[in-house]
């Protein structure tokens, strides 16, 4: 064994790592170079500082704080979302439904949502895009298509095709002296 | 222990309290050294048992239940660390020094001045050479334990400790005197 070898092995011997056959070349080199002895036993000493470490003992209360954790997260969710009263009353009526049956519920509940708010957005969009189009003045636009004469007429551009149909239009005007829009106008602006 | 393993993936929270007993000091200790905070290492042993216990059912040989509890201790150490830095005792902030009259290590030992000075060249270790390091020589774990808990090659954690042993070494000597 050569001192680079020798050197690089120390750490492996201090820990008890090396096998017997390691060992015995180690030892015999050291026995026989007092460079690689002079190494080993500066990291002996070490070692030993190491080994003096303190241990310290652990706060008896930690366990305490980890069966409590553990305890809460096994719960079920309702019971950890909250500490409130009624929600122990709710989860009492909530158990009885089938766990399947209430995720469909609540699933469906949230589809009728996004589908409703859509279709309002939807709708919203398209009158104001006509409004922005056919007036300077924004309006509120409400149509009764009950009073349409011809609502076969109803085309692309509804506007168009309502010239001279007779029809009952409110539009609300909201200016900065009716910013309400109370006043509505039962006229028809589009005839000719 | 296997047994005691077996019995908490089951759900037994008094099976899981033994392994706290068997370990929890250990566990304690090695996060202790890491961080140099006791409230730091109260905090993430708590953490690394709940982990423990929370994803127990992921592990796959009970026999490696030490290693594998040492490694989410690890874990939840770095996780902390990449955080904030901890409020260590570093001797590169604020060294040290062995009082003249007891340049002597073991005279220092005596005056329980030793015990900080080896923290102290502990915590000028990078994260990855003190971790193997305290691991090895203050916890007398194998080095094909250590691999296990740092997902590392035996070769690689061989080398790191023998650096680190190197570094504490020198930074003994340099605060000690010759």
């Amino acid at each position: 064994m050569n001192c680079e070898l020798c050197q690089q092995e120390l750490s492996s011997y201090l820990d008890g790592e090396l096998s017997e056959a390691m060992v015995t070349q180690l030892q015999e080199h050291l026995a026989a170079c007092p460079e690689c002895q002079a190494e080993y036993t500066s990291l002996q000493r070490v070692q030993e500082m190491l080994a003096t470490v303190e241990v310290l003992d652990l706060n008896p209360g930690v366990w305490a704080r980890v069966e409590r954790q553990i305890t809460r997260r096994r719960a079920p969710f309702l019971e950890r979302i909250s500490s409130f009263g009624f929600q122990n009353r709710m989860r009492r009526y909530v158990d009885l439904i089938p766990r399947p049956v209430l995720i469909g519920a609540l699933a469906a509940l949230l589809l009728v949502f996004a589908v409703f708010t859509f279709y309002q957005h939807y709708e919203t969009r398209t009158l104001m895009t006509w409004v922005e189009q056919y007036s300077t003045t924004p309006v509120d636009l409400e149509v009764n298509p009950f009073s349409l004469q011809d609502e076969e007429s109803l085309d692309e551009n509804p506007f168009d095709t309502l010239r001279g149909v007779s029809l009952d239009l409110n539009i609300n005007y909201f200016s900065p002296s009716d910013p309400l829009g109370n006043e509505t106008l039962e006229k028809n602006p589009f005839s000719t | 222990m296997i047994d005691l393993v077996s019995k908490a993936k089951q759900g037994d929270v008094n099976a899981f309290h033994q392994l706290y007993n068997q370990f929890g000091r250990d566990i304690y200790n090695f996060v202790y050294r890491l961080t140099g905070s006791k409230e730091e290492a109260e905090d993430l042993t708590q953490e690394t048992f709940v982990k423990a216990y929370m994803e127990l059912k992921h592990l796959r040989e009970d026999s490696r239940f030490k290693s594998w509890l040492f490694s989410i201790a690890r874990n939840e150490v770095y996780q902390r660390a990449r955080r904030h830095a901890f409020k260590t005792k570093s001797l590169e902030e604020e060294p040290v020094q062995i009082r003249s009259q007891e340049k002597n290590p073991e005279e220092a030992y005596l005056h329980g001045e030793l015990s900080e000075l080896v923290q102290s060249a502990l915590d000028s270790l990078p994260l990855k050479l003190k971790t193997v390091l305290i691991l090895a020589a203050v916890q007398n774990h194998s080095y094909q334990e250590i691999a296990e808990m740092v997902g590392r090659s035996m070769a690689a954690v061989k080398t790191d400790i023998h650096r680190a042993r190197l570094r504490v070494r020198d930074y003994i000597k340099k605060h000690t005197g010759p």
